[in-house]
Protein backbone atom coordinates (compact mmCIF):
# COMPACT_ATOMS: atom_id res chain seq x y z
CA UNK A 1 0.00 0.00 0.00
CA UNK A 2 1.67 3.30 -1.17
CA UNK A 3 1.28 6.65 0.90
CA UNK A 4 -0.99 8.13 -1.34
CA UNK A 5 -3.26 4.78 -1.15
CA UNK A 6 -3.26 5.00 2.60
CA UNK A 7 -4.13 9.10 2.54
CA UNK A 8 -6.79 8.57 0.69
CA UNK A 9 -8.37 5.47 2.57
CA UNK A 10 -8.26 7.99 5.49
CA UNK A 11 -9.67 10.46 4.28
CA UNK A 12 -12.31 8.49 2.68
CA UNK A 13 -12.96 6.94 6.08
CA UNK A 14 -13.36 9.70 7.58
CA UNK A 15 -15.31 11.27 5.16
CA UNK A 16 -17.70 8.24 4.93
CA UNK A 17 -17.75 8.69 9.35
CA UNK A 18 -18.94 12.47 8.97
CA UNK A 19 -21.40 11.84 6.31
CA UNK A 20 -22.69 8.79 8.26
CA UNK A 21 -22.91 10.88 11.69
CA UNK A 22 -24.75 13.96 10.03
CA UNK A 23 -27.07 11.65 8.58
CA UNK A 24 -27.71 9.87 11.80
CA UNK A 25 -28.35 13.86 13.04
CA UNK A 26 -30.29 15.12 10.69
CA UNK A 27 -32.88 11.87 11.12
CA UNK A 28 -32.72 11.67 15.54
CA UNK A 29 -33.34 15.91 14.94
CA UNK A 30 -36.44 15.08 13.06
CA UNK A 31 -37.47 12.26 14.94
CA UNK A 32 -38.06 14.59 18.52
CA UNK A 33 -34.74 14.17 19.94
CA UNK A 34 -34.15 17.59 19.56
CA UNK A 35 -36.09 21.05 18.74
CA UNK A 36 -33.50 21.63 16.27
CA UNK A 37 -30.22 23.38 16.42
CA UNK A 38 -27.58 25.68 14.92
CA UNK A 39 -23.85 25.35 16.47
CA UNK A 40 -21.75 27.96 13.90
CA UNK A 41 -22.68 27.63 11.08
CA UNK A 42 -23.99 24.21 10.83
CA UNK A 43 -27.83 23.91 11.00
CA UNK A 44 -29.93 21.28 11.29
CA UNK A 45 -34.00 22.53 11.98
CA UNK A 46 -35.42 19.16 11.50
CA UNK A 47 -38.87 20.54 10.88
CA UNK A 48 -39.73 19.05 7.54
CA UNK A 49 -39.55 14.96 6.44
CA UNK A 50 -38.64 14.55 3.35
CA UNK A 51 -35.49 17.33 3.97
CA UNK A 52 -34.39 15.91 7.54
CA UNK A 53 -36.14 12.22 7.74
CA UNK A 54 -35.63 11.29 4.25
CA UNK A 55 -32.82 13.53 3.06
CA UNK A 56 -30.78 12.01 6.40
CA UNK A 57 -31.49 8.29 5.49
CA UNK A 58 -29.73 8.86 1.85
CA UNK A 59 -26.65 11.30 3.77
CA UNK A 60 -26.50 7.67 5.77
CA UNK A 61 -25.96 5.54 2.83
CA UNK A 62 -24.06 7.86 1.25
CA UNK A 63 -21.69 7.23 4.77
CA UNK A 64 -21.89 3.46 4.79
CA UNK A 65 -20.99 3.78 0.59
CA UNK A 66 -17.71 5.65 1.58
CA UNK A 67 -17.33 3.45 4.32
CA UNK A 68 -17.97 0.16 2.65
CA UNK A 69 -15.12 1.14 -0.06
CA UNK A 70 -12.62 0.68 2.88
CA UNK A 71 -13.10 -3.45 2.38
CA UNK A 72 -10.60 -5.00 0.48
CA UNK A 73 -7.70 -3.77 -2.10
CA UNK A 74 -8.19 -0.71 -4.29
CA UNK A 75 -10.02 -1.12 -7.14
CA UNK A 76 -12.00 0.36 -9.59
CA UNK A 77 -15.10 -1.42 -7.89
CA UNK A 78 -14.27 0.59 -4.63
CA UNK A 79 -13.89 3.93 -6.00
CA UNK A 80 -17.01 3.33 -7.78
CA UNK A 81 -19.15 3.31 -3.88
CA UNK A 82 -17.04 5.99 -3.07
CA UNK A 83 -18.48 8.23 -6.16
CA UNK A 84 -21.86 6.90 -5.19
CA UNK A 85 -21.51 7.88 -1.62
CA UNK A 86 -20.25 11.13 -2.61
CA UNK A 87 -23.18 11.42 -5.12
CA UNK A 88 -25.54 11.08 -2.31
CA UNK A 89 -24.15 14.13 -0.65
CA UNK A 90 -23.89 15.66 -3.69
CA UNK A 91 -27.55 15.33 -4.13
CA UNK A 92 -28.64 16.37 -0.81
CA UNK A 93 -26.37 19.82 -1.31
CA UNK A 94 -27.71 20.21 -4.95
CA UNK A 95 -31.08 20.22 -3.53
CA UNK A 96 -30.59 22.73 -0.33
CA UNK A 97 -28.59 25.16 -2.53
CA UNK A 98 -31.74 25.29 -5.27
CA UNK A 99 -33.93 25.47 -2.35
CA UNK A 100 -32.01 28.63 -1.17
CA UNK A 101 -31.97 30.33 -4.25
CA UNK A 102 -35.77 29.98 -5.23
CA UNK A 103 -36.27 31.13 -1.41
CA UNK A 104 -33.68 34.44 -2.15
CA UNK A 105 -35.65 35.33 -5.66
CA UNK A 106 -39.24 36.41 -4.04
CA UNK A 107 -38.94 38.94 -0.91
CA UNK A 108 -40.10 38.47 2.28
CA UNK A 109 -44.27 37.69 2.93
CA UNK A 110 -44.30 41.36 3.94
CA UNK A 111 -42.33 43.45 1.33
CA UNK A 112 -44.71 45.29 -1.09
CA UNK A 113 -42.37 44.09 -4.37
CA UNK A 114 -42.27 40.85 -5.44
CA UNK A 115 -38.73 40.34 -6.36
CA UNK A 116 -36.13 40.32 -3.36
CA UNK A 117 -33.51 43.21 -3.53
CA UNK A 118 -29.40 41.98 -4.75
CA UNK A 119 -28.40 42.15 -1.00
CA UNK A 120 -31.11 40.29 -0.38
CA UNK A 121 -30.65 37.62 -2.63
CA UNK A 122 -27.07 37.33 -1.97
CA UNK A 123 -27.77 37.21 1.80
CA UNK A 124 -30.17 34.15 1.34
CA UNK A 125 -27.02 32.34 1.00
CA UNK A 126 -25.72 33.19 4.23
CA UNK A 127 -24.57 31.21 7.03
CA UNK A 128 -25.72 28.85 8.44
CA UNK A 129 -25.87 26.08 6.27
CA UNK A 130 -27.25 22.37 6.38
CA UNK A 131 -24.83 19.41 6.85
CA UNK A 132 -24.77 18.41 3.37
CA UNK A 133 -23.83 21.84 1.96
CA UNK A 134 -20.90 21.74 4.56
CA UNK A 135 -19.73 18.39 3.04
CA UNK A 136 -19.39 19.29 -0.01
CA UNK A 137 -16.37 21.06 -0.09
CA UNK A 138 -14.80 17.93 1.36
CA UNK A 139 -16.02 15.96 -1.47
CA UNK A 140 -14.04 17.49 -3.97
CA UNK A 141 -10.82 15.22 -3.75
CA UNK A 142 -13.34 12.76 -5.28
CA UNK A 143 -14.16 15.08 -8.18
CA UNK A 144 -10.71 16.05 -8.83
CA UNK A 145 -10.21 11.85 -8.50
CA UNK A 146 -12.99 11.35 -10.97
CA UNK A 147 -11.87 13.71 -13.64
CA UNK A 148 -8.92 13.03 -13.90
CA UNK A 149 -9.00 9.05 -14.39
CA UNK A 150 -6.59 8.50 -11.55
CA UNK A 151 -8.57 6.00 -9.21
CA UNK A 152 -6.57 3.10 -10.32
CA UNK A 153 -3.34 5.31 -8.30
CA UNK A 154 -5.20 4.98 -4.93
CA UNK B 1 -71.05 3.31 10.00
CA UNK B 2 -75.59 3.38 9.61
CA UNK B 3 -77.33 6.24 8.28
CA UNK B 4 -78.28 7.63 11.72
CA UNK B 5 -75.18 7.45 13.40
CA UNK B 6 -73.65 9.67 10.60
CA UNK B 7 -75.81 12.34 10.60
CA UNK B 8 -75.01 12.58 14.51
CA UNK B 9 -71.67 12.52 13.74
CA UNK B 10 -72.04 15.38 11.39
CA UNK B 11 -74.45 17.35 13.82
CA UNK B 12 -72.05 16.59 16.15
CA UNK B 13 -69.40 17.74 13.84
CA UNK B 14 -71.58 21.51 13.16
CA UNK B 15 -72.06 22.20 16.64
CA UNK B 16 -68.01 21.70 17.53
CA UNK B 17 -67.72 24.39 15.02
CA UNK B 18 -70.23 26.90 16.51
CA UNK B 19 -69.06 26.38 20.08
CA UNK B 20 -66.25 29.11 19.01
CA UNK B 21 -68.96 31.88 17.72
CA UNK B 22 -69.92 34.29 20.57
CA UNK B 23 -72.30 36.40 18.65
CA UNK B 24 -75.15 34.58 17.27
CA UNK B 25 -74.33 34.03 13.43
CA UNK B 26 -70.82 34.91 13.82
CA UNK B 27 -68.53 32.99 12.00
CA UNK B 28 -66.38 30.09 13.84
CA UNK B 29 -63.12 31.53 14.76
CA UNK B 30 -60.87 31.30 12.26
CA UNK B 31 -57.71 29.11 13.40
CA UNK B 32 -54.82 30.75 15.60
CA UNK B 33 -51.77 29.42 17.02
CA UNK B 34 -51.59 31.70 20.35
CA UNK B 35 -49.84 29.16 22.17
CA UNK B 36 -50.44 28.80 25.92
CA UNK B 37 -50.00 31.20 28.59
CA UNK B 38 -47.67 29.60 31.58
CA UNK B 39 -47.90 30.40 35.22
CA UNK B 40 -46.86 28.45 38.22
CA UNK B 41 -49.61 27.33 40.24
CA UNK B 42 -48.28 26.60 43.62
CA UNK B 43 -44.74 25.87 41.83
CA UNK B 44 -46.56 23.96 39.26
CA UNK B 45 -46.41 24.84 36.35
CA UNK B 46 -49.92 25.42 34.56
CA UNK B 47 -50.51 25.92 30.67
CA UNK B 48 -53.46 28.24 29.79
CA UNK B 49 -54.72 28.02 26.46
CA UNK B 50 -57.57 30.22 25.01
CA UNK B 51 -59.59 27.04 24.37
CA UNK B 52 -59.09 26.78 28.09
CA UNK B 53 -60.34 30.22 28.41
CA UNK B 54 -63.81 29.57 25.95
CA UNK B 55 -64.81 26.79 28.10
CA UNK B 56 -64.37 28.74 31.32
CA UNK B 57 -66.03 31.43 30.29
CA UNK B 58 -69.06 29.79 28.25
CA UNK B 59 -69.19 27.54 31.52
CA UNK B 60 -69.84 30.70 33.74
CA UNK B 61 -72.33 31.99 31.37
CA UNK B 62 -74.15 28.71 30.98
CA UNK B 63 -73.57 28.86 27.19
CA UNK B 64 -71.30 26.19 24.90
CA UNK B 65 -66.98 27.46 25.27
CA UNK B 66 -67.01 30.97 23.75
CA UNK B 67 -64.02 32.49 22.95
CA UNK B 68 -65.15 36.10 22.09
CA UNK B 69 -63.30 39.08 21.52
CA UNK B 70 -62.92 40.27 25.08
CA UNK B 71 -61.66 37.24 26.19
CA UNK B 72 -59.71 36.94 23.18
CA UNK B 73 -58.40 40.54 24.12
CA UNK B 74 -57.59 40.03 27.29
CA UNK B 75 -56.06 36.89 26.51
CA UNK B 76 -53.44 38.80 24.25
CA UNK B 77 -53.35 41.24 26.90
CA UNK B 78 -52.18 38.56 29.74
CA UNK B 79 -49.82 36.84 26.99
CA UNK B 80 -48.19 40.51 25.92
CA UNK B 81 -48.12 41.89 29.68
CA UNK B 82 -46.42 38.91 30.83
CA UNK B 83 -43.91 38.44 28.15
CA UNK B 84 -43.23 41.91 28.81
CA UNK B 85 -42.61 41.74 32.56
CA UNK B 86 -41.09 38.55 33.25
CA UNK B 87 -39.45 38.07 29.87
CA UNK B 88 -38.61 34.53 29.87
CA UNK B 89 -39.53 33.16 33.40
CA UNK B 90 -42.93 31.54 34.25
CA UNK B 91 -44.95 33.72 36.59
CA UNK B 92 -46.30 32.69 39.82
CA UNK B 93 -50.12 32.90 40.04
CA UNK B 94 -50.20 34.80 42.86
CA UNK B 95 -47.81 37.32 41.69
CA UNK B 96 -49.60 38.80 38.83
CA UNK B 97 -51.75 42.14 38.77
CA UNK B 98 -54.21 42.82 35.77
CA UNK B 99 -56.05 46.46 35.47
CA UNK B 100 -58.61 46.52 33.34
CA UNK B 101 -60.90 49.24 32.45
CA UNK B 102 -62.50 46.82 29.72
CA UNK B 103 -64.97 45.34 32.22
CA UNK B 104 -67.01 43.02 30.08
CA UNK B 105 -68.07 39.58 31.67
CA UNK B 106 -65.02 38.19 28.72
CA UNK B 107 -62.43 40.09 30.02
CA UNK B 108 -63.42 39.25 33.85
CA UNK B 109 -63.62 35.69 33.42
CA UNK B 110 -60.00 35.42 31.32
CA UNK B 111 -58.79 37.66 33.74
CA UNK B 112 -60.07 35.53 36.64
CA UNK B 113 -59.02 32.70 35.20
CA UNK B 114 -55.45 33.38 34.54
CA UNK B 115 -55.48 35.12 38.08
CA UNK B 116 -56.87 31.90 39.61
CA UNK B 117 -59.17 34.50 41.17
CA UNK B 118 -62.46 33.23 39.59
CA UNK B 119 -65.46 30.56 40.73
CA UNK B 120 -64.14 27.37 41.26
CA UNK B 121 -60.26 28.53 41.48
CA UNK B 122 -57.79 27.55 44.40
CA UNK B 123 -57.99 31.30 46.08
CA UNK B 124 -54.77 30.26 47.83
CA UNK B 125 -52.70 30.94 44.73
CA UNK B 126 -54.44 33.66 43.10
CA UNK B 127 -53.15 37.38 41.68
CA UNK B 128 -55.51 40.26 41.53
CA UNK B 129 -57.53 41.71 39.31
CA UNK B 130 -59.02 45.19 39.63
CA UNK B 131 -61.61 46.52 37.11
CA UNK B 132 -60.80 50.37 36.44
CA UNK B 133 -64.05 52.53 35.61
CA UNK B 134 -63.88 55.46 32.86
CA UNK B 135 -63.03 57.93 35.56
CA UNK B 136 -59.97 55.90 37.08
CA UNK B 137 -61.20 54.71 39.91
CA UNK B 138 -61.03 50.97 41.04
CA UNK B 139 -64.90 49.25 40.80
CA UNK B 140 -65.80 47.85 43.95
CA UNK B 141 -69.29 46.46 42.50
CA UNK B 142 -68.43 43.40 40.23
CA UNK B 143 -72.29 43.05 40.00
CA UNK B 144 -73.55 42.31 35.90
CA UNK B 145 -75.47 45.29 36.35
CA UNK B 146 -73.08 47.79 37.30
CA UNK B 147 -70.24 46.73 34.44
CA UNK B 148 -73.01 46.93 31.88
CA UNK B 149 -73.75 50.61 32.61
CA UNK B 150 -70.46 51.24 31.85
CA UNK B 151 -69.91 48.67 29.29
CA UNK B 152 -72.91 50.90 27.13
CA UNK B 153 -70.70 53.72 26.29
CA UNK B 154 -68.11 51.46 25.52
CA UNK B 155 -64.72 53.28 23.98
CA UNK B 156 -61.37 52.96 22.29
CA UNK B 157 -60.38 54.44 25.45
CA UNK B 158 -61.73 51.26 27.28
CA UNK B 159 -59.10 48.87 26.08
CA UNK B 160 -56.65 50.18 28.37
CA UNK B 161 -54.86 47.24 30.66
CA UNK B 162 -51.63 46.86 32.86
CA UNK B 163 -50.07 43.99 34.06
CA UNK B 164 -48.12 43.92 37.22
CA UNK B 165 -45.58 41.86 38.78
CA UNK B 166 -46.67 42.52 42.33
CA UNK B 167 -43.51 41.05 44.18
CA UNK B 168 -41.24 43.82 42.57
CA UNK B 169 -44.09 46.65 40.84
CA UNK B 170 -42.96 46.40 37.55
CA UNK B 171 -45.66 46.79 35.10
CA UNK B 172 -46.24 47.04 31.62
CA UNK B 173 -49.49 49.38 30.43
CA UNK B 174 -51.07 47.65 27.00
CA UNK B 175 -53.23 50.02 24.86
CA UNK B 176 -54.74 48.56 21.84
CA UNK B 177 -54.34 50.24 18.29
CA UNK B 178 -57.39 52.40 17.06
CA UNK B 179 -57.03 51.19 13.67
CA UNK B 180 -57.75 47.50 14.79
CA UNK B 181 -61.29 48.56 15.13
CA UNK B 182 -63.32 48.90 11.88
CA UNK B 183 -64.96 52.84 11.34
CA UNK B 184 -68.39 52.77 12.99
CA UNK B 185 -67.56 49.76 15.02
CA UNK B 186 -68.69 50.87 18.64
CA UNK B 187 -71.36 52.76 17.52
CA UNK B 188 -73.06 49.77 15.61
CA UNK B 189 -72.40 47.98 18.92
CA UNK B 190 -74.21 50.24 20.69
CA UNK B 191 -77.09 50.00 18.20
CA UNK B 192 -77.04 46.43 18.07
CA UNK B 193 -76.32 45.47 21.79
CA UNK B 194 -77.24 48.31 24.14
CA UNK B 195 -80.10 50.13 22.43
CA UNK B 196 -81.01 47.69 20.24
CA UNK B 197 -82.20 50.04 17.59
CA UNK B 198 -80.44 48.85 14.63
CA UNK B 199 -81.92 47.77 11.15
CA UNK B 200 -81.17 44.44 9.96
CA UNK B 201 -78.55 45.40 7.42
CA UNK B 202 -76.65 47.32 10.08
CA UNK B 203 -77.21 44.22 12.73
CA UNK B 204 -75.46 42.02 9.53
CA UNK B 205 -72.60 44.88 9.50
CA UNK B 206 -71.77 44.79 12.74
CA UNK B 207 -71.60 40.60 12.83
CA UNK B 208 -69.15 41.11 10.09
CA UNK B 209 -66.88 43.76 11.84
CA UNK B 210 -67.13 41.65 15.20
CA UNK B 211 -65.79 38.88 13.31
CA UNK B 212 -62.98 40.95 11.16
CA UNK B 213 -62.02 42.41 14.93
CA UNK B 214 -61.68 39.04 16.53
CA UNK B 215 -60.01 36.97 13.54
CA UNK B 216 -57.37 40.36 13.94
CA UNK B 217 -56.88 40.10 18.04
CA UNK B 218 -56.27 36.18 17.00
CA UNK B 219 -53.84 36.30 14.43
CA UNK B 220 -52.08 39.39 14.10
CA UNK B 221 -48.70 39.73 16.01
CA UNK B 222 -48.56 41.65 19.66
CA UNK B 223 -46.88 44.49 17.44
CA UNK B 224 -49.83 45.34 15.66
CA UNK B 225 -52.54 44.76 18.29
CA UNK B 226 -50.73 47.11 20.91
CA UNK B 227 -49.31 50.70 20.49
CA UNK B 228 -46.56 50.36 23.31
CA UNK B 229 -45.06 47.19 21.72
CA UNK B 230 -42.59 48.01 19.10
CA UNK B 231 -41.99 45.80 15.80
CA UNK B 232 -39.06 43.78 15.32
CA UNK B 233 -35.89 45.28 14.05
CA UNK B 234 -35.55 43.61 10.85
CA UNK B 235 -32.19 42.05 10.55
CA UNK B 236 -30.02 43.03 8.19
CA UNK B 237 -29.39 40.82 5.44
CA UNK B 238 -25.51 39.20 5.68
CA UNK B 239 -24.18 39.97 2.28
CA UNK B 240 -20.95 39.09 3.21
CA UNK B 241 -21.53 35.75 3.78
CA UNK B 242 -23.90 35.06 0.95
CA UNK B 243 -21.57 36.52 -0.96
CA UNK B 244 -18.43 34.63 -0.22
CA UNK B 245 -20.62 31.63 -0.61
CA UNK B 246 -21.75 32.09 -4.04
CA UNK B 247 -17.87 32.85 -5.01
CA UNK B 248 -16.97 29.67 -3.61
CA UNK B 249 -19.33 28.11 -5.78
CA UNK B 250 -19.01 30.11 -8.87
CA UNK B 251 -15.44 29.05 -8.51
CA UNK B 252 -15.34 25.48 -7.77
CA UNK B 253 -18.26 25.36 -10.61
CA UNK B 254 -16.16 26.52 -12.95
CA UNK B 255 -13.09 25.12 -11.82
CA UNK B 256 -14.92 21.62 -12.41
CA UNK B 257 -16.11 22.48 -15.90
CA UNK B 258 -12.85 23.38 -17.01
CA UNK B 259 -11.25 20.46 -15.27
CA UNK B 260 -14.06 18.02 -17.22
CA UNK B 261 -13.07 20.22 -20.60
CA UNK B 262 -9.06 19.19 -20.00
CA UNK B 263 -9.90 15.99 -19.69
CA UNK B 264 -11.25 15.65 -23.46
Amino acid sequence: MNRNSSMFTLYTGLLGLVTLAFGLADILVWAGASPGFSIGILEIAGGDFFRWAWGGAILVFGGLFMLGSLRGRGTMEQFGKIVLGAAMIWIIAGTDIFARLCESIPAGEEAPEFFNSVAGFVGGFAPPYSPAILLLPFTLGIVYFLFNGRFDEI
Amino acid sequence: MRREGFIVLIAALMLCQGALAHMPGADPAPEADLGPIVVLDNGVPVEIGIDDIAAYHGGLEGKEPDACICCVCMYRVLLAGISEVWGDEIPERSDIGVQSRLVSDGALHTAWYVTGIGPGMDAGSAGRLTLVAPNGSALTDYSTQARMGIAKNRCLGDYRFEVTRLSTGESATLTLCEDLFPEGFFELRRAVNVDKTATEAQSAEFLEKWSFLRADLLQKPDYELFNEIEPPEEEEPDVLGGGVFLALLCITGAGIVLMGKKRR
